[in-house]
């Protein structure tokens, strides 16, 4: 029963960490290849959640099987990234929207003075 | 057993060649948020990364190692940002 545990367990963690790779490199060529900083920071931002938080439960499942007490340093690891990483992917989009970075013509949204003029 | 460890290391080898095409975009990034953008992609993947040497070396100490660089990559952004953005970090 153990045994069949442990061999799950892991052939659980290989999946994940199978898919959060994946999500990591899918964020690499969202960063290169997109044309403006705004896009940049989208992909950046939803690639790179799913991307850790894939490896990072796959590394725990494995760690379950070693040294379950020490695995609990993985999950703060994780629940810091959860709400850090969008937060600053935020802050960044909202420095390039302040300081009026430049965009393509493709990418539209509402600046804050048209709204005022609008209402 | 083994191949997990094998797979761990493969991920590593991965994770270090997209640390590389990020960090062509840190260094040859048109405006500053871009760099800012290469740079925290850079520090999530070295979190990742730590967090697979952890498993392979199979030491917890290692994963103290990431906690601080998961807070030290958080903080290096959001002060980044905010002196850019209103040049005073408003003490």
């Amino acid at each position: 029963m153990m045994t069949y545990l442990i061999t799950m367990l892991r052939l659980l963690a290989g999946i994940f960490i199978i898919g959060g790779v994946f999500f990591f490199v899918a964020a690499t060529v969202g960063i290169i290849r997109m044309p403006d900083p705004y896009n940049r920071a989208h992909t950046a931002g939803k690639g790179d959640s799913p991307g850790f938080l894939l490896s990072l439960v796959g590394v725990w499942f494995y760690w379950l099987t070693i040294n379950p007490i020490e695995s609990l340093k993985i999950l703060v690891i994780i629940l810091f990234m959860l709400f850090a990483n969008p937060i600053a992917v935020h802050c960044i989009l909202r420095f390039c929207y302040k300081t009026k970075t430049f965009w393509i013509k493709e990418t539209t949204f509402h600046l804050i003075e048209d709204k005022e003029k609008e209402t | 057993m083994i191949e997990l460890i094998f797979l761990l290391k493969l991920s590593i080898l991965v994770l270090s060649c997209t640390i590389f095409f990020c960090l062509y975009r840190a260094i040859l990034g048109p405006t500053t948020a871009d760099r800012i953008i290469g740079i925290n992609v850079v520090g999530t993947k070295a979190i990742t990364a730590f967090v697979f040497l952890a498993a392979i070396f199979q030491k917890g100490s290692y994963l103290d190692i990431a906690i601080l660089y998961a807070m030290l990559v958080y903080v290096t952004t959001i002060a980044f940002v905010k002196y850019l953005e209103q040049r005073d970090l408003g003490e």
